[in-house]
Parts: structure tokens; sequence; C-alpha cells
């Protein structure tokens, strides 16, 4: 079974997310709301695939990528933001290429998630 | 530069002595008589004399008549009136109509009748001098409204803009719970009654029209910034068909597209893509039993001199129309008849606006239940003959 990481501040969002992508994709689901228990989380877990917000207290979504990127364990994992921003300029503001990397806008529907999921990690 | 006088009398003797008196007291006088009052009226209203010197009491047309229909046609000349001495309340009755000024026929004719013209003459510079003073500023007045009228709007757009972006984030984070809360509910509930399924469905697309009033709010409030490059616009509209066909079956509608193959204009391709889906969309949705768009591609020579031209892209449809009392509200963001179908209203807001930021323009013309075309307007940046 693969498995997805949530990591977003906005807890109901991860709950529904989580059980949706059970059910639908059935995919192994775990969630970490704390940005800065992020890492710990991705050790424990060994994700395949981790679903990142942009804009949380603490670190954002983009620093959370770059360390991501440089740390040899998790570089390989491949990640999709998950955001309520919608503009290009705004995600450039947190620090992103928006071309560089798969964005998805909140809300999302669940189909869309799984499909944009699975296509990323087949 | 000489000043033209009139003279309407029907006493032959005294019009050519008037004349006479006229050119003497000052050689810039140019002066001509009439002995007939019909035929001095319409060699007034024929040749424009600065002044009128007209008799008061002549047969057929009577001097208070001629004035009359001068005041009708609007003919505003200088008129005086030739009176007998000892009929002030001629003269009265004269000025009541509209007359300059008069002069009485006595001994001091002679002495009188330049102060008279002059006079008159002032009197008729200072009230076009008025009238054009008061046209400038009402002009001015408009003027200074509407420039106000558009300080005010751009204020708002800015202040908006920031501010939208703000609350959009703030609201599309409880959007997406409320979207994943209820899909999660559809998945628990998949045996649930008739009214609950529906109540979920209704709730969902409630939550995805609410997403899609945000996006488009950002969209009208906080414009990207274009990146302009040349563009064919048959590429785009071809593009923008085929993503509409993706989006939506286009049942029992037929397309039908003439271009003028040779134009290019400088425009952000995504921007003007938006543009054409909004009104494509709007034509496709006025036709829900089906019904033909024609997309016609063309230019023009705005102005000769400079040889600046446009380019047009004209999107007409067979749908239901639109009232006429609607047409100046159409695009006032929010403005919708579409409400139970998901419609924003902002469609053709952000059409609008894009098109302005372009320095291009957006025309309606529509007819009730006969169809509607929506002409695209935008500054033409080439065109091939080769
Ligand atoms: N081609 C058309 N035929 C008939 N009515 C039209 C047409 N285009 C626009 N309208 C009228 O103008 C209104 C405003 O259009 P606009 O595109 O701005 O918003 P909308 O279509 O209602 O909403 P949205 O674009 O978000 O779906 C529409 O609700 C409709 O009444
Ligand atoms: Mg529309």
């Amino acid at each position: 079974m693969k498995k997805v990481l949530i990591i977003d501040d906005e807890k109901d969002f991860c709950f529904f997310v989580k059980k949706g992508l059970e059910k639908v994709g059935k995919f192994s689901v775990a969630v970490c709301s704390n940005a800065k228990e992020s890492f710990k989380e991705i050790t424990r877990f060994q994700p395949d695939l981790i679903l990142l917000d942009i804009l949380m207290p603490e670190i954002n979504g983009s620093q959370l990528a770059i360390e991501l990127k440089k740390n040899k364990e998790t570089q390989n994992i491949p990640f999709i933001f998950v955001t309520a921003l919608i503009s290009y300029d705004e995600i450039e503001k947190a620090g992103l290429n928006p071309h560089d990397h798969k964005i998805l806008t909140k809300p999302v529907r669940l189909s869309e998630l799984v499909t944009v999921i699975n296509s990323a990690i087949s | 530069m000489p000043v033209k006088i009139l003279i309407i009398d029907d006493e032959k003797d005294h019009a050519f002595l008037t004349k006479t008196i006229l050119e003497q007291v000052d050689n810039n006088y140019q002066a001509d008589f009439v002995s007939d009052s019909r035929e001095g009226l319409k060699k007034a209203i024929e040749e424009r004399p600065h002044v009128i010197l007209c008799d008061y009491r002549m047969p057929d047309l009577t001097g208070l008549d001629v004035l009359r229909e001068l005041r009708k046609a609007e003919i505003d000349i200088p008129f005086i009136v030739v009176t007998a001495s000892g009929s002030e309340k001629v003269a009265v009755d004269f000025m009541k109509e509209g007359a300059y000024d008069y002069v009485v026929k006595d001994v001091a004719y002679g002495e009188t009748l330049q102060a008279v013209i002059e006079k008159s003459l002032d009197k008729y510079r200072m009230k076009k001098d008025k009238e054009r003073l008061e046209t400038e500023v009402s002009e001015a007045y408009s003027k200074l409204k509407e420039t106000q009228k558009e300080l005010i709007q751009s204020e708002k757009l800015a202040a908006l803009g920031t501010f939208s972006s703000g609350i959009a984030h703030e609201v599309k984070n409880p959007l997406a719970v409320i979207l994943g809360g209820i899909e999660f509910l559809e998945l628990t509930l998949s045996n649930a009654s008739g009214d609950t399924k529906m109540a979920m469905t209704k709730i969902k697309e409630a939550t995805l029209r609410a997403d899609s009033i945000i996006q488009g709010l950002l969209k009208f409030a906080k414009p990207s910034e274009a990146e302009f490059t040349l563009l064919k616009p048959e590429d785009i509209i071809n593009e923008t068909l085929a993503l509409m066909k993706y989006r939506c079956p286009l049942k029992n509608i037929e397309i039908k597209t003439e271009f003028d193959q040779d134009i290019g204009i400088n425009a952000d391709k995504n921007q003007i893509q938006q543009v054409l889906f909004n009104i494509l969309m709007n034509a496709v949705e006025s036709m829900p039993q089906g019904g033909t768009i024609t997309i016609t591609t063309g230019t023009w020579i705005n102005d000769q001199n400079t040889g600046q031209s446009s380019c047009f892209i004209k999107i007409k449809d067979t749908g239901q129309g639109i009232s006429q009392d609607m047409l100046p509200k159409l695009f006032e963001p929010f403005f919708t008849t579409k409400r139970d179908k998901k419609g924003t209203g902002l469609g053709l807001s952000i059409a609008k606006t894009i098109l302005d930021n372009h320095n291009g323009n957006l025309l309606i013309e529509s007819k009730i239940s006969k169809g509607t075309e929506v002409r695209i307007i935008l500054p033409l940046t080439r065109k091939n003959k080769e």
C-alpha cells in the first residue's frame, strides 16, 4: 500500500482528506499538523509522497520543500503543494517558482487529488 | 472684418437713407436693404448678417413676425427695431420678444444709430462669451466628475485587490474543509436517502460556487501582470475552443469560424484566452436548446491619418439575447441572471478589465430571442499581406 503524508496546519482538512484518500485512493495516510515535527514524522512513516501546505505558522511549505530536497533521505520523495494561495505572485512571494512544482489549490476535489497522487507515484 | 448689416424696411427711401448714413458713420459697415419683409427674413436666414435693422410696421410680415420667425429658427442675430417716435411701447414689446435694442426714427436717428448698433454687437459678443464659458465650465465639470469616478473606482480596486487576496486565502481554507467534509459524508453515507444525497450534492455545488466567486473576484480585483507576446487571434481562438469542448460537451451547438489569417496582436495569451472563454461560455449558456456561434476576426483602420488600426474578434450567438435595460449592467461585477446555475456574474467584468489593460474594448449588442454579438477590440500590431 502506498503511503501518503499530509503536512497541513488545518486539522479538519487533514482529517477529511485522510479519510477520503484511505477509502477512495486505498492509500495508507498519516497526518502531521505541526510543520516542525514533519521531519520526525517523515523518518518514522517513510511516505511515498507528501502533500504539503504552503502557508503554515512557524515553517512554511516552501522552506520545508527546500529542506526536503537538501536531505539525502528525503530528496527523492515527491511532493505536491495543496494550498489556498491562488495567484502565482503569492506563490513566488512564499519562495517558490510556481512552474517547478505541482500545485493544487484548495478546495480540491478528492477525485482530482487521487488522480494527481497516482500519477506522481506511478 | 466688415460688419454686415441687413436693413428690412418697406419704405425704400428710408431704407436707402439708413444705408447711406451707416456707410458714412463707419466705413466698416456694409449695409444691404430689402423692402419686402418676407424676403428680408429669407435673406437673414441665408446670409446671417451681423446685425438686423428692422422696421416694425410693414405689410405681410411685421417686424415682430420677422423677429419671432428668427427666434423660432433659433437664429440669434442682434435685432434692432426701428420705431416711430412716441411708440416706446412697441419697443418694449420687441425687447420682450428678444430684440437687442430699438432706435427711434427722429432727428437724432443718424447719430444714435451707430451707438445702438455697437451696443447690440457688444451685447451679442458678451452673450456668446458667456455661453461658451458656460459650456466650457459644464464640460470641465463633467470631466472632473468622470475623473473623480475613475479615481474612486481605481482606488477601490487597488484596495479590493489587496483585501481580496487576503480573504481568498482565509476563505479557501474553510471551503476546503467543507468540501472535504461533504465528500467524506458522501463516502460514508452511500446508503442515505435520496433527500440526504441531494442535500449533499447541493452543499458541494454551493461550495464550488463560492470557490469560483473567490477566484473570479481575484482575477477581477487583482489581475496578474500581463505578459505581452505576438499572437495570432485564430490560434488562441482554436485553443480556447478545444479547452471548452474538453470542459463541457457542446450539445447541438455549431461553431462557425471565419478568420482573417494575416492578423498579429500583442497580447497576454492566458488573459485573452480567459476573455474568449468567458464570452464563449456565455454564448453557449444562452443557447440551452442549441444554436450557432459564429466567430469572425478582422481589422479596420481607426484613423486614416495615422493609419492606426484595430483588430476585432466578433462572437455571435443565436441565443436568448439580452434586454436593453440590462445592457448597461453587464460589466458590473456580480451582475448575473444565472445565480441558480452557478453564475458568479464576473465573467464579463473580468473580460472588460483584461481588455482595458490591453488598450482594447468590449462591445455588446443584443436582441431578445435573436441573439447577442460581442466584439472584442484590440490594437492591431501586424498585418501581413505576404
Ligand atoms: N451571450 C449572451 N447571451 C445572453 N445573455 C448574456 C450573454 N452574455 C452575457 N449575458 C448576460 O450577462 C450576464 C453577466 O454575464 P457574466 O459572464 O459577467 O456573468 P455570468 O455568465 O452570469 O456568470 P459566470 O460568467 O461567472 O458564469 C449573464 O448573467 C447574462 O444574463
Ligand atoms: Mg459568464
